[in-house]
């Protein structure tokens, strides 16, 4: 029961696969590498300095009100939140860094009922922790190498996860610019606003400038890749394009054909459309114009094409037919075909009788 | 210069041995295909629900969608369900449509094309042409293969979906929902405004409707299994008579006349557990939500059944890993640490391809993949590990890529 909790609070991670089962973490191989020995080898050292050295605390089964578990688990490091009980109402929390291979605990912070850390999961080698000390008002984040070393302060949640070996962070003025993992300046610290995550190959993100417009920029040239601005832009990291949106209309841009599509009052992506039949002219995007009696809707690719023009009646039908393309060989429609995935899309939604020889125009074979 | 001429010469030959091989994608593999119709009770409760429910629900992964425009027939006939399944299918030819869909048929001039056979067997378009030209299939390895592998493997699924009263047991529980509503749309009628509070109340008394039923809201799903027949003669007939293409007017006309040639057999059916259905997981603001799970559990039981009891019917699915050995299935496909696998190496020879058993495996107790509809939403265990691991039980060397067919 105990080991099923677990199953459900710490998900394995895909990335590395680790499985936590009743004997304790196991990797990909299905060895286990981190059983209830070691378990209780980790957590005596982690609550060494609350113990005397004689009475190492012991493991304990988790109670409802505080945990123990291993989770995050990413880059083969678990973040650990443990708890210990020194007496009544006296229960030190602590969270780790344990690194699964080397057998080493990174970092440990320890928590109080004033004082609370927040670790994030490793990433580019690098982790976040963010500190907020209700007692003496003074709240932190801090960036750790792979050896679980601070090397970076910045304000409380004042930096985001890696992204691409870049992070954007916000300075002492208040304002956000851009550093890599070894702490070095690449941007300066000049906009409201920097997501990193906007590209699929980390070679541009969306800065927000002191007029409350999104740029997109070069992260090679620190030069903005278009020269216009947006409202605001849609993040999509696996693939090649953003989504803009100007005066409450949106438009699609991919970064590596510069092309833009037209723009739309509707704009809904599917993630359900793989990244590579994405970029081979797969759609994923259904598009809309809302007019003043009817609303139309239709399909653009990638590459901001319009492969099925704004015909069909819902955003339902809109989907269906996003659903089914994705299935069909990737191409461009010509009349037949088009006229074809309209049935397809339509028809579905009528019931015929059973003893009803539903005429031919209502088939799309 | 004798020596460059010979190398060329050398080279041409393994390009052109090359061509003709066919290569299989690591990823994917040839699957069956399926058309599913739903049988729809309008005087039923919910039965407007499960329709609108099953036109949007997609076809398993395991299978080609095959689906036509068509999806939904409405009786009040009190024939069995697979006789009146039956009497649509030949009422409308359906057999026949599904044959035109293979082969992108357009009714109005007759045009054919094999791109929808090339891409789901992973063949060489530009092949099939060539052989096409030949204008006979027997003695053509590719055709022959072409259809024993797709077309034939070409399936209908009639489903016929009732909805199970169980309402006084769910009473109780629909009264408290209906409590609890009211309360709760008085509060936010009170702090936001009426129409929100009243909007809340009229979602939470749709919602306790279904509870009122849905707590113990069943669906009871008849499954009837029908196969495209296509043997020599008809592909002999198709590929003379009616495959074109050019537009072609008297190719068209001998279509439409012989269509009553293509046939689908019964194979069986399966009738599902009706076994209750948990609220875990589901948005009581979008009812559907409860319909969709009902229902998608109950066909994907009864799918997994079939394949189970009907050789004809049986799904391969492709190992993602040879050490530890993984394969993206799990307690949709009804299996357990009981159920056993052979594991199956895919040889080509001459054009046609056949399946070799290699080994034979089962799933390892406690890392069996719940793959099954809202398994993630329900928070329920191994809903994440995206494959279940299995362990040799006897043969020779496994592969990644390699088949696995359950056995019986």
């Amino acid at each position: 029961m105990f080991c099923a909790l677990i199953g459900i609070l710490a998900p394995v991670n895909a990335q590395n696969t680790y499985t936590i089962t009743k004997k304790g973490i196991c990797d990909a191989l299905g060895q286990n590498i981190y059983d209830k020995k070691q378990r209780q080898s980790v957590y005596a050292e982690m609550f060494a300095p609350y113990t005397a050295d004689n009475k190492p605390a012991k493991w304990s089964k988790r109670s409802k009100y505080y945990p123990n578990k291993e989770h995050s688990f990413s880059e083969d490091i678990a973040v650990l939140t443990y708890s210990y009980k020194r007496a009544k109402n006296d229960v030190v929390i602590a969270n780790a860094y344990y690194n699964l291979q080397t057998k080493q605990l990174l970092h440990v912070f320890y928590s109080t009922s004033l004082s609370t850390y927040t670790l994030d999961p490793y990433s580019c080698s690098r982790a976040i922790v963010n500190m907020n000390d209700a007692q003496s008002a003074l709240s932190y984040s801090i960036v750790l190498n792979e050896q679980g070393d601070s090397i970076g302060r910045f304000s409380y949640k004042g930096v985001y996860p890696p992204s691409y070996g870049y992070m954007a962070a916000k300075g002492d003025n208040g304002k956000w610019g851009l550093v890599d993992v070894n702490m070095q300046q690449v941007l300066p610290f000049n906009y409201i606003d920097i997501h990193t995550a906007i590209s699929g190959d980390g070679h541009f993100l969306g800065v927000r400038e002191e007029n409350n417009k999104w740029r997109l920029m070069s992260i090679d040239s620190l030069k903005p890749i278009i020269a216009e601005a947006f409202d605001e832009v849609l993040l999509y990291r696996k693939n090649d394009f953003v989504v803009v949106k100007n005066a409450d209309k949106y438009a699609l841009y991919n970064t590596t054909t510069k092309q833009m599509s037209g723009y739309y009052d509707v704009f809904r992506y599917n993630s359900r459309v793989s990244a590579d039949s994405l970029m081979h002219g797969g759609c994923a995007f259904v598009v809309g114009h809302i007019q003043r009696r009817d609303t139309a809707f239709g399909m653009v690719n990638a590459f901001g094409e319009e492969m099925i023009p704004a015909v069909l009646k819902s955003e339902t039908q809109a989907y269906r037919a996003l659903n089914h393309y994705k299935n069909l060989p990737l191409q461009h429609f010509d009349d037949t075909e088009l006229k074809r995935l309209i049935l397809y899309v339509t028809k579905r939604e009528r019931v015929y009788k059973l003893t009803t020889i539903i005429p031919e125009t209502d088939w799309d074979y | 210069m004798k020596r460059i001429l010979t190398y060329i010469l050398f080279l041409s030959l393994c390009t052109s041995l090359l061509a003709q091989r066919r290569t299989i994608s690591e990823v994917d593999y040839r699957r069956s295909s399926i058309y599913s119709l739903l049988i729809y009770h309008a005087e039923q409760d919910f039965g407007k629900n499960i329709a609108d429910v099953f036109v949007d629900m997609p076809i398993s992964d395991k299978y080609n969608d095959h689906d036509l425009s068509v999806k939904v027939i409405q009786t009040n006939s009190t024939l069995p369900s697979n006789e009146k399944g039956e009497q649509f299918l030949k009422n409308n030819h359906i057999a026949a449509r599904l044959v035109g869909r293979w082969f992108n048929r357009d009714p109005q001039t007759g045009v054919c094309d094999m791109s929808l056979i090339a891409q789901r067997g992973l063949y060489d378009a530009s092949e099939f042409k060539r052989q096409l030209a030949a204008q006979t299939v027997r003695g053509n390895a590719m055709l022959e293969d072409a259809g024993e592998e797709l077309i034939h493997n070409t399936f209908v699924l009639v489903n016929d979906i009732v909805y199970i009263d169980q309402a006084p047991k769910a009473q109780a529980a629909g009264t408290a929902m209906s409590v609890f509503g009211a309360l709760l749309g008085g509060v936010l009628g009170a702090t936001v405004g009426g129409d929100v509070g009243n909007a809340v109340n009229s979602t939470t008394q749709v919602a306790a409707s279904m509870v009122n039923t849905i707590k113990g809201f069943n669906v009871k799903v008849n499954t009837h299994l029908y196969r495209l027949k296509w043997d020599e003669e008809t592909a002999q007939t198709f590929y003379e008579t009616m495959y074109t293409d050019t537009a072609d007017v008297e190719k068209v006309k001998t279509f439409n006349q012989q269509h009553d040639m293509f046939q689908l057999e019964y194979i069986g059916s399966q009738l599902s557990s009706g076994k209750n259905i948990s609220f875990m997981g589901v948005n009581l603001d979008t009812p559907d939500q409860m319909v969709r799970k009902a229902c998608t559990r109950a066909i994907d039981e009864n799918i997994a059944n079939l394949a189970r009891n009907f050789e004809v019917f049986k799904t391969k699915v492709r190992l993602v890993s040879a050490d530890p050995i993984k394969a993206p299935i799990g307690l949709k496909e009804n299996i357990s640490d009981k159920s056993r696998f052979e594991v199956l190496q895919q040889v080509e020879k001459d054009g046609r391809t056949t399946y070799k058993q290699v080994a034979v495996i089962k799933p390892v107790a406690g890392q069996i993949w719940d793959n099954r509809f809202m398994a993630g939403e329900e928070n329920a265990a191994n809903a994440d590990i995206q494959y279940t691991t299995f362990t040799k039980v006897s043969g020779g060397h496994i592969d990644v890529g390699m088949l696995i067919r359950e056995l019986k």
